[in-house]
């Protein structure tokens, strides 16, 4: 137990350590360098296992780093919601890296491309486990270095516009979060986050606070791509796609989502926010990205473009949970996290896939491909259906807890966004499914595994913790129940 | 309240077909192997469910609760009289279709993945009536409805796909208005078993009223009824037969057994407080509303019978004609289950009618679409203007055919008989219990429709089977023993069931009514019926003389060939909407493409003006190729810009920490 306590630091040094030792491998040792990087990834997922273990036993802890000056510390602390995103992150790394290489077999510059993939753990892992804004602010601010090279990666013309598009809107959300977070800093002379909030109203004006809230909305926003600030998203798409996969549906994104989550209730605390009144000013920017986002993920042909505006949809299904500021929108917000990750990680491996053995980007050239890919396309569908939201795939649940949030925030025009969402997502997700299975096309069967085995078997690990998590609902919702009741927490201050 | 028993039976019917389908799907090109899992699910199925008679029969409710299980509260079943009585159709019925379709299917191609769904469509069709709870019975019912459209495009033709995106997009849209309905009806109620909830009492406010209006569109979508019937005379003719026979005969029964579960038992007051002499206002109001509601289901059930037999007249498809067919019927179901709402707690007779009439119909439907098979199997032909004179070719499938179709014109001693009287006095009953006059000439549409239903039975029997052929017909071959096995057995059970309805009505569809809040009184009147008297049997006549006659006008004024002008036909007006949609689509989009080319602009002009304006004065990549590949210079940049934004940010925050005192504000 003595030297568990250090194990945060660990999660976020050895993957750091391991980046940098890879580095020493040569670019053609492929031999060496893959075991080597899936070895750190699984180490790390079994040490995020530990920690989790060990959380849910002893319950959290904390370790001061560095203090800067009187309330400015790098420190970090293991708590519920720490565990939720740091968990799924760690344990969904692992799949990636594996599914990696195998996609990354027959592409350039591999090695730089395992430097960084590492190096974005262990900052995604600081982000989950930071104990304050400024921790959070710093490891959130280094993933974006890190994932610029993974964005650019092609390293053509497209790529590098995106990942210029990329940095300019990171930077300009970082920009945001700072204002928000000197703002707090100046009439707090505190960054910490607490349970129930730390914020008290009372210590500046009503706007003041409000002008604070609505940065880091806005700043975090950026990496939650919430609707206008989310045109990074759809190019970034010509990075690799376990890029696209990991950190475009998981790691990055999520990490936006996670520091509003913990600005809101971490930060603010419930009072503060209810006192705000900019709840429906949070949902209904929101809710219009959902259904907008939905719409133009109508119009794109090319699939991971698709995948990606549904994305954008599903992070606002989250970002409305947390919005709408009782304890069960939460924790449908929060369940989706955790649902949306598998599924949407799911979808772009499939995705990955086709991309590898086929060439084939677009839709439209998908007819009769489940033909020749019968295992990809099946996991395609089901994670398809949790995407609709409809049982037995997981995705129902945080739907289901969603609306009732919906209704409990006495708004139902949520539930008409939800449920409209939801036909949008079938009408873009069926077609695919309908016309690789039912349509007629130039795939033949073949000899031997549809896909490489290191691409094949993550995805069919995942899609059956889909539809694991979908049956199982005690493997997910009591925790969450609990994380949500641990956010929400009306006695701080 | 009924006894209630703890068992693992509806858990093993469910799983049952469940294991068939993973079994198929590990070898789908093992003829064997495919048909004999078939067999053994869909019989385990049957099994399980007929064991569940022994409970029930001594009045208890089975029940198996698993806690959070794909919903977030249990996966719950709770079997009553009433589900049991579906459940066991169901599986009789896809027992008997699966025989034949081992023969049938030889024609078809993709035979494992037909057997497959085929299984996993039972796991969910038999799940429905078993589910305990609302979001139990969604879950099947979402199986259902997604692993039918595989049964539906099975031929993969363009016009197989056209029908089944129809019949898929309509069944996500049901089950998203079931998913909203059941969402607003838990957070209101707190409570989502399917019995009558004791929150309703309080008064319904809108939140319920919109809750009940969802599901029974949700379910009525699938049940085909009027106005959101459109995909179901086109995608039932278009699946292989047994599947069709199964769609029409059983799935959409799943919708109407929703809406009678939904009027007649969630919505209504619990027994207990019907028992007080003196009823409480809560209760009143509540039948008040209920009542309110079957009135609008009558009409709902009135038209759609109608509007069914209409259209089945002018069909020339013999499956299109069995599908309008469906539509018609499952009107009458509608309508029984609108009389029962609408009489609320004296509602017996609709229900029970209406549960009568749902065993009935899917024997008859299911044998007539199975016959369909047997006959586009033999000659390749579906078309009745072409056929002919196939009593002589095909006896076998004449005589079945025979017995299903006076089943379903309603002729004494033979299965349609007794629920179509009882349907018939649920309307005169409905009609006399507050006189409303429209009722009376609802009752009239219920018989003119009965002669309809004369009339297109008559054109399909004379057509395809009497008359001589237009064509000299082919070499013809017997029918394969399978499909005679599979069609012979259901029409064996029709005659026992038509020769001995008292049986049936006292021991299937009586008990059944013990699940629902009635008065008991009426459930013995209804259950003593006498279902032969005479007027009884001169309604039946002059629905027969009225049909006989219509089809000598129809044959006089060429009615049967007549084609809808295009202007008046669903197809014209629903690709009116498509292209309305189409357009309202593109409409709607414009603004947000346009958003989109704005936003995609400025970053381009950001790009170009600001960002490489700056980086050539900044910083000149070099030469080498990683520097340009992993481009530092942009992160360098970066710093610049962080830079700048951090003394901007300084500014507004000394501004507004100080500089709003500072100014006295």
């Amino acid at each position: 137990m003595d030297y568990i306590i250090y194990l945060p630091v660990f999660l976020i040094l050895f993957p750091l350590a391991g980046a940098l030792l890879s580095s020493l491998i040569p670019e053609g040792k492929d031999r060496i360098r893959n075991p080597f990087v899936v070895f750190i990834s699984l180490i790390s997922a079994l040490a995020m296992i530990v920690v989790l273990y060990n959380f849910y036993h002893f319950g959290g802890w904390e370790l001061l780093i560095h203090q800067i000056a009187p309330g400015l510390e790098i420190k970090l602390r293991i708590e519920p919601f720490a565990a939720l995103f740091g968990g799924t992150a760690a344990i969904l790394w692992f799949f990636a890296v594996l599914y990696s290489t195998g996609y990354m077999a027959h592409e350039h510059n591999r090695r730089r491309y395992f430097i960084f993939y590492l190096l974005s753990l262990s900052m995604t892992m600081g982000i989950a486990f930071s104990a304050n804004l400024l921790t959070l602010y710093l490891f959130y601010e280094f993933l974006t270095i890190f994932t610029y090279p993974l964005v650019i990666h092609e390293g053509n013309r497209d790529a590098k516009a995106a990942g210029i598009k990329y940095i300019i809107y990171s930077f300009l959300g970082a920009g945001l979060i700072l204002i928000g977070l000197i703002l707090t800093y100046g009439n707090l002379g505190t960054l910490e986050f607490a349970r129930g909030g730390v914020v008290d109203l009372s210590t500046g004006s009503q706007l003041q606070w409000q002008i604070a809230f609505v940065c880091f909305i806005f700043g975090f926003g950026v990496k939650a791509a919430i609707m206008p600030l989310h045109a990074w998203l759809p190019s970034a798409m010509a990075a690799p796609t376990p890029v696209s996969a990991l950190l475009h549906a998981v790691a990055v994104v999520k990490s936006g989502i996670f520091g509003i989550i913990r600005v809101m209730y971490s930060l603010f605390g419930i009072t503060a926010l209810i006192g705000l009144q900019l709840g429906f000013f949070v949902a209904g920017l929101v809710s219009v990205t959902i259904l907008v986002a939905s719409i133009i993920a109508m119009q794109q042909d090319v699939l991971k473009r698709r995948l990606a505006y549904s994305t954008i949809s599903q992070l606002g299904y989250i970002t409305l949970g947390a919005g709408l500021f009782n304890m069960i929108g939460l924790t449908g917000g929060l369940l989706h996290i955790i649902n949306h990750a598998l599924l949407k990680i799911t979808l772009f491996f499939c995705a990955g896939a086709i991309i590898t053995v086929t060439g084939k980007k677009k839709i439209s050239d998908l007819n009769g491909l489940g033909k020749q890919m019968p295992l990809t396309m099946i996991a395609f569908t089901i994670a398809a259906i949790g995407m609709i939201g409809i049982p037995p795939v997981n995705g129902f649940i945080s739907k289901w807890y969603l609306i009732q949030g919906s209704l409990e925030s006495g708004a139902p025009i949520f539930v008409a966004v939800l449920i409209g969402s939801a036909l949008l997502n079938a009408a873009y997700f069926l077609p695919i499914v309908i016309a690789a299975f039912f349509k007629e096309g130039q795939f033949k069967k073949e000899k031997g595994p549809e896909a490489p085995l290191s691409m094949l078997i993550p995805i069919l690990i995942l899609v059956a913790g889909c539809l694991v998590l979908g049956t199982n609902l005690q493997l997910t919702v009591p925790y969450l129940h609990d994380i949500a009741e641990y956010l929400f927490f009306s006695g701080g201050n | 309240m009924p006894q209630e028993t703890l068992s693992y039976l509806p858990l093993i019917a469910v799983l049952f077909p469940l294991l068939s389908f993973a079994m198929i799907m590990c070898a789908q090109n093992q003829a064997w192997w495919r048909n004999s899992w078939s067999v053994i699910g869909s019989a385990g199925s049957l099994t399980a469910v007929a064991m569940m008679y022994q409970h029930l029969s001594q009045g208890q409710a089975l029940i198996y609760k698993i806690p959070m299980i794909v919903t977030p509260y249990n996966l719950y079943f709770r079997v009553d009289e009433f589900g049991f009585l579906i459940a066991l159709i169901t599986s009789f019925i896809w027992l008997m279709a699966t025989i034949f379709a081992l023969d049938y299917m030889n024609h078809e191609k993709n035979r494992g993945r037909f057997f497959a769904f085929f299984m996993l469509t039972l796991s969910g069709t038999v799940g429905v009536p078993l589910a305990g709870d609302l979001l139990t019975l969604l879950l099947f019912f979402e199986i259902m409805s997604l692993a039918s459209y595989v049964l539906v495009v099975h031929t993969q033709t363009d016009e197989a796909f056209s029908a089944g995106n129809l019949y898929l997009y309509l069944g996500v849209f049901g089950g998203m208005c079931l998913l909203t309905g059941m969402g607003l009806f838990y957070y209101n109620a707190g409570s989502l078993d399917i019995a009558p909830q004791a929150a309703l009492l309080e008064g319904l406010d809108s939140y319920y009223i919109a809750a009940a209006l969802l599901m029974i569109l949700g379910f009525g979508i699938k049940a085909g009824m009027v106005p959101v019937h459109i995909w179901l005379p086109r995608a039932h003719p278009v699946a292989p037969a047994p599947a069709s026979a199964l769609l029409s005969g059983l799935m959409i029964k799943a919708g109407a057994y929703g809406i009678i579960r939904i009027v007649s038992m969630i919505y209504t007051p619990e027994s207990s407080t019907m028992a007080m002499d003196n009823l409480s206002s809560g209760v009143t109001a509540l039948w008040a509303q209920v009542s309110e509601a079957g009135y609008i289901i009558i009409w709902i059930g009135i038209v759609t019978m109608f509007f069914g037999a209409c259209m089945a007249i002018i069909q020339n498809n013999i499956k299109k004609l069995l599908a309008c067919s469906s539509i018609s019927q499952i009107g009458y179901i509608i309508m029984g289950a609108g009389v029962g709402a609408y009489m609320g707690y004296d509602g017996a007779m609709g229900i029970g009618g209406a549960a009568y009439h749902i065993f009935n119909h899917a024997f008859f439907k299911s044998t007539l679409f199975l016959a369909a098979g047997a006959i586009v199997y033999l000659t390749g032909e579906l078309d009745m203007r072409k056929l002919g004179n196939l009593k002589k070719t095909m006896p076998f499938t004449t005589i079945v055919v025979l017995i299903a179709s006076l089943g379903i014109v309603g002729m004494p001693l033979f299965n349609g008989y007794a629920s179509k009287t009882l349907l018939h006095h649920a309307i005169v009953d409905a009609y006399e219990y507050n006189n409303v006059y429209a009722l009376y000439f609802a009752e009239w549409i219920f018989t003119l429709t009965s002669a309809g239903t004369v009339c297109y039975f008559l054109k399909f029997l004379y057509l395809t089977f009497w008359r001589p052929a237009p064509e000299a017909p082919g070499e013809i071959k017997t029918e394969p023993l399978l499909m005679k096995i599979g069609m012979g057995a259901l029409a064996v059970t029709m005659i026992l069931i038509g020769t001995s309805p008292y049986f049936v009505l006292h021991n299937l569809v009586g008990p059944s009514l013990n699940a629902f809040v009635l008065d008991s009184y009426l459930v013995q009147y209804f259950l003593d019926i006498n279902l032969f008297y005479l007027a009884d049997l001169s309604a039946v006549a002059l629905a027969l003389v009225l049909g006989a006659v219509l089809f000598y006008l129809a044959r006089r004024t060429n009615v049967f060939n007549l084609q809808i002008p295009y202007w008046l036909g669903i197809e014209h007006y629903g690709a009116l909407v498509g292209k309305l949609a189409v357009f309202t689509w593109g409409v709607l989009t414009l603004p947000f493409i346009g958003i989109q080319n704005l936003f995609g602009t400025i970053t381009q002009l950001l790009y170009k003006r600001v960002f490489l304006f700056l980086q050539n004065v900044d910083y000149k990549p070099g030469e080498s190729a990683i520097f340009r590949s992993i481009n530092i210079s942009n992160i360098e940049f970066d710093m610049v810009l962080v830079l700048v934004a951090l003394s901007l940010i300084l500014a507004v925050a000394f501004y507004l920490r100080f500089g709003l005192t500072l100014f006295g504000l």
